[in-house]
């Protein structure tokens, strides 16, 4: 998937702006603030339909504007792809690909993108939602419906957590305690199972990407699961059932906490390198190294699934990595289809050739 | 803390089911806002309603009668009863025209965090039918989500050990349709509950 052309009105610090974009490798270069990050925000959004950093679609849209625009023309699956993106203060974005209005769950029919931005050191460094999601992201990037099974388990475990709160004061309420942890089991099971298909498809990408990059052992990434010993088996049935065990055995324990103590709410994916905790133990550099692996091993999968590479946008990627590191990941944007990458200054970058932009303040111009 | 009047439309708002404590602020805000005559409307036809529409005592339909339309024709088959959450349910059924026997409306879903649990359900009154009407299967028409599902499972669990076959609807593609136009969710569902065909 490539994208050539990128309109923006009002958006973020933007007024209007159009930039076209080269098949391979495309750098935005500025200083701080002049809208880097944003110009590949635009971009994401069009795939995401919605913001990497911001929670409501609305701090997209220009200080003291109502509406933002973003346009993007593409090809994808060798056919020619027209985004339009509407994005109204207080009412969200609105999508459509050659006219035809697009929803969240049809995220597939619109522009592909893969982020890494410099938030992504908290797939590694932050608590374990973040890794439950980056799997949840992972698995609903191929099959739309996993949204909908991580949908109603968080429904189930509200539900489950209520009859919970309520059987302190009311005992009645506990008759339906059964049907919630049943209703827990097997929406939980799909979500797990759903994890780690997902996990069995990015963790031979994730070592590749990250010995080619750091010249170093691979890590190892595993499934713990807070309802059981060992990694299970992404088999739905077995999972319910331990599920369903599990709950059964901790009954008086959530009982006494109000809360459902243990379940794929509380799972983590742990990352390790050379036997200890990433989380704990890498460096700095290793930690950008691992949460840059596993977005290139998301790109890897989607590339799989759907026969062709969703366009790679790095958010200041290369500050951080030693020479070593940016000279590999030169050599993998430069070989493999498009990639949008920003930084403050083009000097010491190992990309050789490809389009340079410059912004400053919201404007874009080409260099040389 | 408002005004006493106001506080109090607040809190009954709120009590109201998908109303939270926000909108209950903006609807009570709203309505302080539109003339007297309209609000007199709103008011008179919330009493209207509850002094003229009446519930069927056995099926818990809306009914202006004593039993409902589909309780008292003689030509329903008793032995098989459709559950649905709510009245206006029934009507959906209805229209499919492939429906002949009885209905029961339970009056919602069981749902912890709203506070509605199983006693807030027709459930008795649907036990009682089973014996007195010789019920022998009754079709679970709940919603298609966690509430319905968990609900439905509450009845087999209530039914099946008194001898009666509880059937679930199943949830599918929309007929008519193009498969390429059916969103990704309905159609990977209806995968899921694919069945096998005959020979
Ligand atoms: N909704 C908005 N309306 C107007 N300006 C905004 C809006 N949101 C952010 N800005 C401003 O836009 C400017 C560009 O932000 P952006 O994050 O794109 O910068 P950047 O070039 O990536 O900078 P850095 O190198 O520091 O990451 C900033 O000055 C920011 O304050
Ligand atoms: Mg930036
Ligand atoms: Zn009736």
């Amino acid at each position: 998937m490539e994208v050539s052309r990128v309109e923006l009105t009002n958006f973020r610090n933007y007024e209007t702006a159009a930039v076209g974009m080269e098949p391979g490798f495309n750098l935005i270069v500025g200083s701080n603030g002049q809208g880097k990050t944003s110009l590949l925000e635009a971009v994401y959004c069009l795939s995401a339909l919605g913001s990497h950093r911001a929670p409501t679609a609305g701090s997209m849209i220009r200080h003291g504007e109502e509406r933002a625009f973003v346009r993007a023309k593409a090809t994808g699956a060798g056919s020619g792809l027209d985004v339009d993106a509407e994005i109204v203060r207080g009412g969200g974005i609105k999508v459509w690909v050659n006219k035809q209005r697009i929803g969240k769950g049809a995220r597939d029919r619109s522009l592909a993108a893969i982020l890494f931005s410099p938030e992504d050191l908290d797939l590694i460094k932050g608590g374990p939602e973040q890794r439950r999601r980056f799997l949840d992201h992972a698995a609903a990037r191929a099959r739309p419906v996993t949204t909908t099974d991580r949908q109603e388990f968080d429904k189930a475990l509200r539900q489950r957590n209520g009859v919970l709160k309520a059987a302190r004061t009311n005992p009645r309420a506990l008759k339906q305690l059964e049907v919630w942890t049943e209703q827990l089991a097997s929406t939980g099971a799909a979500v797990v199972t759903n994890r780690l298909r997902a996990l069995g498809q990015l963790l031979p990408e994730v070592k590749r990407r990250y010995v080619d990059l750091a010249s170093a052992e691979p890590p190892e990434l595993n499934y713990h699961a807070s309802w059981a010993d060992e990694q299970p088996e992404p088999d739905e049935r077995a999972v319910a059932e331990t599920l369903r065990q599990r709950m059964a055995e901790t009954q008086a324990r959530d009982l006494e906490a109000a809360s459902t103590l243990a379940g794929p709410h509380r799972d983590d994916l742990v990352i390790e390198l050379s036997g200890s905790a990433a989380r704990l133990f890498a460096s700095q550099g290793e930690q950008r190294s691992l949460a840059l692996s596993l977005r290139l091993a998301e790109r890897d999968v989607a590339a799989r699934v759907f026969g062709e590479e969703p366009i790679l946008l790095l958010d200041d990627v290369f500050s951080e990595l030693d020479q070593n590191r940016r000279d590999r990941l030169g050599e993998l944007v430069s070989t493999s289809g498009q990639t949008i990458a920003t930084a403050t200054s083009a000097e010491s970058l190992p990309v050789k050739g490809g389009r340079t932009l410059m912004v400053e303040g919201g404007r874009l111009s080409e260099v040389g | 803390m408002f005004a006493p009047p106001v506080q109090d439309l607040i809190d009954e708002l709120a009590k109201l089911p998908g109303i939270g404590r926000k909108t209950a602020q903006r609807l009570a805000f709203h309505l302080l806002k539109i003339d007297a005559a309209a609000a007199k409307k709103l008011a008179n036809s919330i009493v209207v309603m509850k002094d003229t529409v009446r519930f069927c005592p056995k099926c818990f339909n809306f009914s202006a009668d004593n039993l409902c339309e589909y309780c008292s024709d003689p030509r329903r088959d008793d032995t098989i009863v459709c559950v649905v959450e709510e009245a206006p349910d029934i009507v959906s059924v209805e229209k499919t025209g492939e429906f002949r026997g009885r209905y029961h409306v339970l009056g919602g879903a069981i749902s912890p965090i709203d506070g509605i649990g199983p006693d807030d359900l027709h459930l008795q009154e649907l036990l009682g039918r089973i014996s007195t009407d010789g019920v022998r299967e009754v079709i679970v028409a709940t919603n298609p989500n966690v509430e319905g599902e968990a609900t439905a499972m509450y009845l087999a669990r209530l039914l099946v050990p008194v001898g009666v076959k509880v059937t679930r609807i199943a949830s599918g593609l929309p007929v008519g349709g193009d498969l390429e136009y059916a969103d990704e969710v309905t159609l990977g569902r209806a995968l899921q509950g694919r069945r096998e065909l005959g020979v």
